[in-house]
């Protein structure tokens, strides 16, 4: 137990993985920890690294130094050790395309030791949950790549363990399947379940992240609480615009001199353009927009505070996410 | 976050190890039903270029002897197992590495071994129509006799599992479903061309007769022919058994090797 009364269910000490014949490491060492009953997230752009470090989480990636303990046990030298309390989320459902949606949740769940009447309930109520009813007596081998993501989800929560591991368990869902599997993993969580989650979708991951751990060129950039990291961040007002054709406008210096010398412009990406001003300046900002552009000239317009992605920006080495 | 029920009850010691053989019988049923939906094409393969040569050598006369037509039998069933278990599970093992299959069954409490057996005993199961179906092109048309098919028929689990040994060797370090196939028709063309399957090893050139020793099809194929020969020869046939029992001892321990699947 930490002094705070949380269990620790990960503790990462000093992890570095470098892969045969590669220039650089993949991991260089990672030192972090995972409390028990949070969702701790793991954000960084492709390539940083996430995935090797979740694979050794998983125990199905040997560190090239350092140590990984689970509830205490040295899981670098015990992987075998991780499946009884950690459900991974597969990268892949090459294994189970010859089975159908309810063999491969049903066997997950049997293979995690659920009795078949166990197993059989499991199934029932995990195919239930994610709206995959009508798809399981479908092989998973004829199902498009949402649905196939939506059961690799059911393998990994069948069988109630009490860790899980997901990487970018909503990518390529439709919205409304995003919420309901968002929605879903709020409410394990708040049973209990501790999840480490992997994303580059930070306005998702910002509705669940407790903690984050901002990861790039295999190293971790930057580590805490959610919100500690957001005020370690410029805390100046994000003007988030997107301008139609008809404009004309791609988000040009011109646009920092029409909204004034305290506006400095973050990045800009096609038609979009993103703004930091300070408070005082916002309501002034919107006026001058709406003179110049009209009612129709901007297509978006968003106004927030620091995100999880200004954190990356500033802390993580500045490359967007995505 | 608050402190959840479920670490308290997880502040663990290492949890034992899932028995072997438990978890073998729920794996086999995920196995097979991998292959159910290949049967008909998995049996098709399997029996299509053994039935093809005995009909070769059968209708161009070269094999007229009960002696020769029973050899060709026990060389067309070796054959069949070769291209049945043998190759396919050596493709499957090249698939299975590309598309990190096995980081599926490794995430869960599933012993190696476990897999590697049920992904054999599946294959074994499968190769069955095929042997059978040979059997019966040999009833008909070699002589073979009915007590000595079924005698056969009882050596096919250990040949199989031979086979399903090597092919799975060649397989678990192929890293692709590419390599997998190379292997395995390499491993085809050994079986067929550098083991005495349908000719006599007396009829090899003198300095390939050793490599026959090293192939594994040539004692499948002599058990094969031992036990429908008019009148088996029993310390011949026990030899074999050994050897083929030696194979798999060393084939699944090798596979079990080769296949490092927490820690590549």
């Amino acid at each position: 137990m930490t002094a705070t009364g949380t269990t620790v269910v990960y503790e990462v000490q000093s992890l570095t993985k470098v892969y045969p014949g590669a220039a650089r490491p993949a991991n260089e060492d990672i030192s972090l920890t995972v409390h028990g009953g949070e969702i701790f997230g793991l954000l960084g752009p492709n390539g940083a690294g996430k995935t090797t470090l979740v694979r050794q989480l998983a125990g199905l990636l040997a560190p090239t130094r350092g140590a990984i303990r689970l509830f205490g046990v040295d899981i670098t030298r015990a992987p075998h050790a991780v499946p009884a309390q950690v459900a991974v989320q597969p990268q892949s459902a090459a294994a189970l395309l010859g089975l159908s949606v309810r063999e491969s949740v049903y066997h997950t769940g049997r293979l995690r030791g659920l009795t078949p009447v166990a197993a059989r309930a499991a199934t029932d109520e995990t195919l239930a949950l994610l709206s995959l009813g009508s798809l399981a007596g479908r092989r998973v081998r004829t199902l498009s790549g949402g649905e196939k993501r939506l059961v690799l989800l059911a393998v990994t929560l069948v069988g109630d363990r009490p860790v899980l591991i997901l990487d970018e368990p909503t990518n390529e869902l439709a919205p409304e399947m995003r919420r309901l599997v968002w929605d879903h993993l709020l409410a394990l969580n708040a049973a209990g379940r501790t999840i480490v989650l992997v994303t580059h979708d930070v306005l998702e991951a910002e509705r669940v992240i407790a903690r984050v751990g901002l990861v790039n060129h295999g190293r971790l950039m930057a580590l805490g609480p959610t919100s500690e990291l957001r005020s370690r961040v410029d805390q100046r007002v994000r003007l988030e615009l997107a301008f139609g054709e008809a404009t004309g406008e791609d988000g040009g210096d011109h646009l920092t001199d029409l909204l004034g010398t305290e506006a400095k412009v973050l990045y800009r990406t096609g038609d979009r353009v993103l703004i930091l001003l300070p408070r005082s300046a916002v309501r002034d900002a919107l006026a001058v927009l709406a003179d110049r552009f009209g009612a129709t000239g901007v297509t978006d317009l968003r106004v927030t505070g620091p995100s999880l992605e200004d954190v990356y920006l500033q802390l993580g080495g500045g490359e967007r996410l995505g | 976050m608050s402190t959840c029920s479920w670490v308290g009850a997880n502040a663990l010691a290492e949890p034992a190890r899932p028995a072997i053989f438990g978890t073998y019988l729920r794996l086999l049923p995920v196995a097979v039903a991998d292959l159910r939906r290949v049967a008909a094409f998995y049996a098709f393969f399997s029996i299509l270029l053994p039935a093809g040569i005995l009909f070769f050598v059968t209708t161009t006369g070269a094999a007229t002897a009960p002696v020769a037509q029973r050899y060709l039998a026990g060389g067309a069933l070796a054959a069949s197992l070769a291209m049945g278990p043998a190759l396919m599970l050596c493709v499957r093992f090249g698939i299975a590495n590309e598309n990190d299959e096995f980081d599926y069954w490794a995430s869960l409490p599933v012993p190696r071994l476990s897999l590697i057996l049920a992904l054999v005993s599946a294959h074994l199961l499968f190769s069955l129509p095929g042997v059978l179906v040979l059997g019966v092109l040999a009833l008909v048309f070699l002589g073979v006799t009915l007590p000595a098919l079924l005698a056969a028929l009882l050596l096919v689990p250990l040949a199989a599992l031979a086979m399903t040994g090597v092919g799975a060797v060649l397989g678990a370090r192929a890293p692709n479903s590419i390599a997998g196939n190379l292997l395995g028709n390499l491993l085809l063309a050994t079986a067929l061309f550098l083991s005495p399957l349908m000719n006599r090893i007396d009829a090899y050139p003198g300095f390939l007769r050793p490599v026959a020793f090293a192939v594994p099809t040539t004692y499948v194929a002599d058990a094969f022919r031992h036990v429908l020969a008019a009148e088996p020869t029993y310390l011949p046939l026990a030899v074999d058994l050994a050897i083929l029992a030696a194979i798999i001892a060393v084939g699944l321990t090798a596979v079990h090797r080769l296949l490092d699947w927490r820690g590549r």
